[in-house]
């Protein structure tokens, strides 16, 4: 019995291999890095907390913080929201359902840079759709909301919520299949008690799911950078400027790897935390009506 | 008959509009855009393909990445697929109370943000002489999307029944063999929905790419940043059949395995859909 076990702890082994040279140590490292600094001489010194409190003190720094705050709580529960309405259409249709599944996907297949891209010329001014709109109508031309500092943040929390409420809706529709037919046409004979039924019936049948949905959303969310890159370079000004983007500039353009990656662990720390909300979330749900 | 079909056909309408940025960009990308002008909403009527050759030429080079990125995209995946596999099938068979939540902790490390280990990633690859290599990129891309295929893998193999495994044994199958003979074709939809959904995250990859590698190994994600710098900024139509480049390998995966994604339920749910 103790070689099968052993045969079968070996399995384990290619892929923590993998993972802890790839993922693990290269963390370790960071978020060791996270608190030195390096001296005049251009050694490694030990500076406890000083990286983070270099942070707190950075006004960049906390606007960054702040927009990757407006910009998760827009685009994560959006999302997720989204993600379960396209859901309950996709699962309400009696044919065709799986051809629906897989076409309403198709935003989350190109990826997160090129979506970035399509957005910026989507809404820009001279080729772009609503602009077309607008000068139908006889409106003179204007310009892209993402070049106005008020808008642009919400308006590339709605670019994520296109790109990955699909994701949300491909994960949730088997969960909304697995809901008892019963359940599912009183849910649809409620037309006017749409709200009742979400709360009654799909939320509490749907919760271990909406939370890890919601989960691995956060976490997409809180560390978004390459849509940001494409969509808007962080700008204008600062007004889409993330932690990840900050993290960003300063690691590799500023070369100040120790501030880059004290910001990446201080946004660790909020993954986390927000993570374990998630999970307390699932957690708390499991027992179903 | 007909007001049957057409309560069901709002879901496609729905579909048509959510889809409409990508329709405007195929548009664009054959050069169909609206009139510089806009006199009345006049169009610039005259397809061409010029645009695709121009971003699959040298002076873009999308031919080449979409190549470097095909093979890096598919190597990863195998290899991620793979260890993933075992590993799923190792933690179902040792049942044990740690190893039933080590597939949801590795899922931690997936939500991880890249910069929080890319620069000390990317000195350990100068170091280990793997920095601006293919085999670097398909070790690191393959690490990534790890924990992801363990934890899907895993629930694939959660709903095989145990006498399988039981049937295996006394076979005399010893235990890489039932991994192989008897786990692998029964999971076979699982791993080509996984290797799918794996894919199609190694072949999108930026940041970790961009940090990886400068000038040998370039996918497409790092072409297409290209298209940031100031010159191309209103260059929209060869951007447009870049990007529709860049989303066919994926679409055209996800039509090969569409039969395999169909049984894609992580945490349970209607077998398929």
């Amino acid at each position: 019995m103790a070689s099968t076990r052993g045969a079968w702890l070996l399995l384990l082994v290619p892929a923590l291999l993998l993972l802890g040279a790839v993922l693990v140590a290269p963390a370790l490292v960071g978020l060791g890095r996270s608190f030195t600094s390096t001296g005049p001489d251009g050694r490694l010194m030990f500076a406890g907390l000083r990286n983070y409190q270099l942070l707190l003190e950075d006004r960049d720094a906390r606007v960054a913080f702040r927009n990757g705050a407006v910009y998760t709580l827009l685009a994560a529960p959006l999302s997720v929201a989204v993600g379960l309405g396209l859901a309950l259409a996709i699962a309400g249709a009696r044919r065709g359902r799986h051809a629906l599944r897989l076409l309403f996907l198709t935003p989350w297949l190109a990826s997160p840079l090129a979506v970035g891209l399509l957005w910026r010329f989507f809404l820009h001014s001279r080729v772009g759709l609503p602009d077309y709109l607008l000068g139908l109508v006889g409106q003179s031309v204007q310009l892209s909301p993402l070049s106005n500092p008020a808008l642009a943040l919400p308006v590339a929390a709605l670019v994520d919520v296109w790109r990955s409420s699909p994701l949300a809706a491909f994960l949730l529709v088997p969960g909304v299949l697995a809901v008892p037919r019963e359940l599912r046409e009183q849910a649809a004979l409620d037309g006017a008690g749409g709200l009742r039924a979400l709360w009654h019936i799909w939320l509490p049948w749907l919760r271990p799911l909406l939370g890890v949905v919601l989960l691995l959303r956060v976490a997409d969310v809180l560390g978004a950078f390459d849509t940001l890159l494409t969509l808007t370079h962080g700008g204008p000004n600062d007004a889409t400027t993330t932690p990840a983007l900050y993290s960003y500039s300063h690691a590799w353009i500023g070369q100040d790897w120790a501030r880059g990656l004290a910001a990446a662990w201080l946004l660790v720390a909020l993954v986390l935390l927000l993570g374990a909300g998630c999970l307390w979330f699932v957690r708390t749900g499991t027992e179903r009506p | 008959m007909i007001a049957w079909r057409l309560a069901g056909a709002w879901r496609w309408a729905l579909l048509g509009l959510f889809l409409l940025p990508l329709v405007w960009a195929l548009l664009a990308s054959v050069d169909i855009v609206p009139d510089g002008f806009r006199r009345f909403g006049a169009w610039q009527l005259d397809p061409t393909l010029a645009h695709y050759q121009e971003v699959l030429g040298e002076s873009v080079g999308l031919a080449p990445a979409t190549l470097t990125g095909l093979a890096v995209a598919a190597a990863a995946t195998t290899l991620s697929v793979a260890s993933g596999f075992a590993a799923a099938a190792g933690l179902r068979r040792l049942a044990t109370s740690w190893s039933r939540r080590l597939g949801p902790a590795l899922l931690l490390l997936y939500l991880l943000p890249v910069i929080a280990y890319g620069p000390p990633l990317a000195d350990g690859a100068r170091w280990l002489g793997l920095y601006d290599t293919l085999a670097g990129l398909v070790l690191v891309e393959a690490a990534l999307t790890l924990p992801l295929a363990i934890w899907l893998l895993g629930g694939y193999l959660a709903r095989l029944p145990r006498e399988l495994d039981e049937a295996a044994a006394l076979d005399g199958c010893s235990e890489l063999a039932a991994l192989w003979r008897v786990l692998l074709p029964a999971a076979w939809s699982g791993v080509a929905a996984t290797a799918v959904v794996v894919f199609v995250l190694d072949w999108n990859l930026f940041e970790v790419p961009s940090l990886l590698s400068l000038t040998t190994v370039k996918t497409v994600p790092l072409v297409l940043s290209a298209f940031l710098t100031y010159e191309r900024d209103l260059e929209w139509q060869p951007a447009a059949a870049a990007l529709l480049v860049g989303l066919a390998p994926a679409l055209l995966a996800v039509v090969a395995a569409h039969r395999a994604l169909r049984t894609l339920a992580p945490l349970g749910g209607a077998d398929e859909v």
